[in-house]
């Protein structure tokens, strides 16, 4: 597995794929920081992690698209099929390989931290929690990507994918919202069962919450409020662990294909 | 060494491969011959476990490729008909992360890849990127990352497709001094090439096996009728008569004819000796015999009268 990681980590700095991913990332975030710093009075490192979410949707597309789909097109795949390692342990040493190029991305917002620091402003366990709730969600996210690069062998449409999979879930809360109004009008104008305004209104805030709870970053909230629980955590874990797990059946699948 | 016994492949309603059953046996080199598409790099990839069968068993060393793959992969170093190289690496750098792959102790990593490097002959080109290198170049290299290891199988899938012909040669020469220390099967459409390096052949046609066999083997099943090569120096059509007129001769035919000078083939029934007799019959009428030989049919016969009497057969 080991191999397998450090190779993959590797060639995302032999081509230009790492650097302008880092590149991309820095540039947001410090763009993100020194505007804010000029328009406000008080700098928090979590609004900057909230901002940089929306940085995803195009970061890790760009690192995952070719992690399996490459190897297919170069037919180095066969390689990695026919080495005495588990297929598994193909996966898993791709999926920290972009994880880890994901944490060199978030460790360039550091400098911000430090600059925070340096004039006094506010670091707590609300940052850390922020830091933690970022990295789980862009763990969820990679594990999408690696899913869609298994999918296929063509690059473009696994960013694609999973550019509009992770854009999804990062505008799920609005979808929720959206969804939660029209059922409400929906329901109202057809209300064949006479049912009283505050139940459809309970209704819709049930529908609401049936779609906000499959959002990871809802559910990691509260950690920029420095309130840490164990549940969002499995819950972020348990979606890698699916996703990656899907990823290895589709790859398993491919060599007992018969087209 | 590895044992194949009824190997299916399916790919949708095609069959690919047809309950193929051969054993390799541990030190030989082994052609796998076949036109294209007859299923020789389907197989092969089902015995390194890049595929799956549909059904049948592949065991090498005693272990079954899907129930114990980590067993039966070590001991295999497989190079597809498109080597798997890196190509944003170095030739070092791609070696090295093989070693790594294949869990080669870190100990014995350097002696071996200087090796390797050196029996296939890549040392010069150790510090370029594979990229920039020459396709024999690229070719030698994923032969190395066959070998790293030390496996004990090697299974080489047309290694020299698209070389020059004195790579060609080079890669053969390779071929056979692996063949020292590695067991190496081999598949190829080229004839010669199987003809000048394997011990043993299986001939493959739309799936099936159409014959396993020595090339001797082969040759004297396959040699219903023998047949001779003469040139000599006199008429033909009196030559020809006379020689027609011997017992145990089928058909005498003209090869070519410069001047006086004739080159003939004689079709003879096998269960008879007649070289005697048509000498004699040649020096009694004071024709010089300037060249006289036996011609074994080649591969390429054999080939072809295998796999169109399949055809035959399926009529």
């Amino acid at each position: 597995m080991s191999a397998i990681y450090k190779r993959e980590l590797a060639s995302y700095f032999r081509s230009p794929i790492g650097w302008v991913a880092i590149a991309i990332f820095a540039l947001m975030g410090g763009f993100f920081f020194a505007i804010y710093m000029q328009n406000s009075s008080s700098v928090n490192i979590s609004d900057e992690l909230n901002f940089l979410r929306y940085v995803f949707f195009v970061v890790i597309p760009l690192i995952t698209m070719r992690l399996f789909s490459e190897e297919k097109k170069n037919g180095t795949e066969v390689l990695l099929y026919t080495a005495p390692v588990p297929l598994y342990k193909v996966v898993l040493g791709k999926y920290f390989a972009a994880l880890s190029l994901l944490l060199i991305m978030v460790s360039s917002t550091l400098i911000h931290v430090v600059l925070v620091v340096i004039m006094g402003g506010l670091v707590d366990t609300g940052t850390l929690g922020s830091y933690i709730g970022f990295v789980f969600l862009a763990a969820v996210f990679i594990s999408i990507g690696v899913l869609c690069s298994a999918v296929t062998e063509n690059q473009i449409i696994a960013a694609v994918i999973s550019f509009v999979v992770i854009f999804f879930s990062t505008i799920l809360s609005m979808i929720a919202s959206t969804v939660q109004s029209a059922f409400v009008s929906i329901v109202t104008t057809l209300n064949f069962l006479k049912l009283s305004t505050s139940s459809i209104n309970k209704a819709g805030e049930a529908v609401a919450n049936g779609i906000n709870w499959l959002d990871p970053s809802v559910r990691t909230d509260t950690f920029t409020q420095g309130i840490f629980s164990i549940s969002p955590l499995l819950f972020c874990l348990s979606l890698v662990i699916l996703f990656l797990f899907l990823t290895y059946r589709i790859l398993e699948k491919r060599r007992w294909s018969q087209s | 060494m590895i044992e194949i016994s009824n190997l299916v492949k399916y790919y949708g309603d095609k069959k690919a491969v047809d309950h193929i059953s051969f054993t390799v046996n541990k030190g030989e080199i082994l052609g796998f011959l076949g036109p294209n598409g007859a299923g020789k790099s389907t197989t092969m990839n089902i015995l390194t476990g890049y595929l799956s069968a549909t059904s049948g068993k592949v065991l090498v060393n005693g272990a079954d490729i899907l129930e114990q793959p980590e067993i039966a992969k070590k001991s295999i170093g497989y190079l597809p008909e498109q080597p798997p190289l890196y190509l944003d690496m170095t030739v070092v750098e791609y070696l090295k992360f093989i070693c790594d792959l294949k869990g080669v102790p870190k100990d014995e990593r350097i002696r071996q890849m200087a090796e390797i490097m050196r029996l296939v002959k890549i040392s010069d080109v150790s510090g370029r990127l594979i990229h920039n290198l020459s396709k024999g170049y690229r070719q030698r290299v994923g032969i190395a990352q066959a070998l790293i290891g030390n496996p004990e199988v090697l299974v080489l899938d047309e290694p020299t497709v698209g070389l020059d012909p004195k790579q060609i040669i080079e890669i053969r020469n390779l071929i056979k001094t692996l063949s020292k220390r590695h067991t190496v099967i081999l598949s190829s459409h080229i004839l010669p090439e199987v003809q000048a390096v394997c011990d043993r052949v299986v001939i493959i046609n739309k799936g099936k096996i159409a014959a396993i066999d020595t090339q001797d083997g082969l040759s004297h099943k396959l040699s219903s009728n023998s047949k001779l090569a003469l040139t000599f120096e006199g008429p033909f059509r009196e030559a020809a008569g006379k020689i027609h007129a011997l017992p145990g001769v089928i058909d005498v035919s003209l090869i070519r004819e410069s001047d006086s000078i004739q080159q003939i083939e004689i079709t003879t029934d096998p269960k008879t000796d007649t070289r005697k007799s048509i000498f004699f019959a040649m020096a009694s009428s004071s024709w010089p015999i300037l060249e006289f030989r036996s011609l074994d049919p080649t591969l390429e016969d054999i080939f072809l009268s295998v796999t169109s009497s399949e055809e035959k057969k399926r009529r």
